[in-house]
């Protein structure tokens, strides 16, 4: 069904996109292309946009994919990161009350994460690196907590700080769903150590400031 | 769509121009001489929701003005709660800061929508009745989560980097309000699981003008 104009700023035309390269995902948007000919591309699935995206639209193995893949890449080493503390947290710490029970949750929902990131990535046409070992500090449950906000103010600067640069919709749709996550964890974790859930504005990190930060937590692969 | 035998080039040309940035002129008209980026592109294929851009306007200009429209609404809600004497103490603390910030995402988006030319948005007007605080923090518990869930949806079509950094700075605090809020009802943080979902505006209008709106 033909959309207006005005709704559909972008007109490709799908014919005239050429996927080079012999890459999984250059196959697959070749025969998806192939299909959209005649259908038009907003008539095609989402991972077709996705992928058109994906390589810049340009028909060249195209920066798109490289910065989506980058970010998600990013993302999963963070997502990992707080996986792995809240788990061990859970063995380490003596844990209580609301807290133990928001640390379970947030456990299961960080696995979730990784999860789904390594599925986009493959997806996209990537691979998700091995994991890095990671070591945290643990103590007392008030010292985990205050780790805790760190980890989850940083993931929300984080994410808000690279999604700008995302590419493809569906990777800013599943960034967004995850990182509105991570705002509901760090604003669950403040509340219990007696702090306000948010500032009005999240801030940003860059990448590189935020691979700084983690640093320490990181051991090498 | 082009006939066979036009190229790449052409293509794209078609494209870039059809792309650039109808998305920050208030009547969708303007134009602006730059060919968009790959991420901008990445975005444009997407359909924007077309409730959007029937009752604020096309492209980004008309999110920046429903976001406002929502944030008008959200702070003459916690206007309305600090001064119904419902809610007292810490909850009543909560409740104003949160309001607080509710008046800079005003403030903020105002300044946006002016400075991207566009029309004012006028501040619904509201109704609001409870029977008492329980009501009122289900309500508002419901908004910040519909809040949330609204800007989720709408940030991956924003095109201009600029505006889509101010949104997500935004979303994100409505998904800390959100979870702040259901931890005072007694409901999980994560109603959605551990990967949120948005909500298009035509069901956060449908829910915000049955339920509050005059």
């Amino acid at each position: 069904m033909p959309r207006s104009e005005t709704s559909q700023p972008a007109v490709i035309d799908p014919r005239a996109i050429e996927v080079e390269g012999s890459s999984r995902s250059a196959f697959l948007t070749r025969a998806m292309l192939a299909t959209a000919g005649t259908l038009g591309v907003a008539a095609v699935g989402p991972w077709l946009r996705s992928a058109l995206a994906g390589i810049g639209v340009t028909g060249q193995g195209g920066p798109g994919a490289t910065i989506d893949l980058t970010i998600l890449g990013f993302a999963l080493t963070l997502e990992r990161l707080e996986a792995e503390y809240y788990e061990r947290a859970l063995e380490q710490v003596s844990l209580s009350g609301l807290t133990k029970t928001l640390a379970e949750e947030i456990a299961q929902n960080e696995q979730q994460h990784v999860e789904k990131l390594i599925t986009v990535i493959q997806v996209l046409g990537g691979r998700a690196d091995k994991p890095p070992r990671f070591t945290f500090p643990f103590g007392s449950q008030s010292q985990f907590l205050a780790l805790a906000q760190t980890l989850e103010d940083t993931g929300v600067s984080a994410y808000n700080g690279s999604a700008p640069e995302v590419v493809s919709f569906e990777v800013l749709e599943a960034a967004g769903g995850i990182v509105q996550v991570e705002a509901r964890h760090a604003a669950a974790i403040r509340l219990v150590r007696g702090n306000s859930p948010s500032p009005a504005f999240s801030p940003t990190m860059q990448r590189q400031q935020v691979l700084k930060a983690v640093d320490k937590y990181i051991v090498g692969p | 769509m082009n006939a066979a035998g036009v190229t790449r080039r052409d293509a794209l040309g078609v494209a870039a121009g059809a792309a650039s940035i109808t998305a920050l002129g208030c009547g969708g008209e303007k134009k602006v001489e730059r060919k968009p980026s790959a991420a901008e592109l990445g975005r444009a294929i997407q359909v924007p929701d077309p409730t959007v851009g029937a009752r604020f306007g096309e492209g980004d200009i008309g999110v920046v003005r429903y976001a406002l429209f929502l944030e008008h609404f959200e702070n003459d809600f916690y206007k309305w709660v600090v001064g119904s004497g419902l809610v007292r103490g810490r909850t009543l603390s909560l409740l104003s800061e949160i309001g607080r910030n509710e008046q800079e995402h005003v403030d903020a988006l105002a300044a946006a929508v002016r400075k991207n030319k566009g029309e004012p948005v006028k501040p619904p007007a509201t109704s609001f009745q409870f029977q008492d605080r329980e009501e009122l923090l289900e309500a508002a518990a419901d908004i910040e989560n519909l809040g949330a869930a609204a800007y989720l949806y709408q940030a991956p079509r924003i095109l201009s980097r600029e505006i889509l950094a101010q949104a997500l700075a935004i979303h994100t605090v409505e998904g800390s309000h959100a979870a702040a809020l259901n931890l005072q009802i007694g409901r999980t943080i994560t109603p959605d699981g551990s990967i949120s979902a948005g909500e298009s505006a035509e069901r956060v209008l449908a829910t915000v003008e049955s339920k509050f709106l005059v």
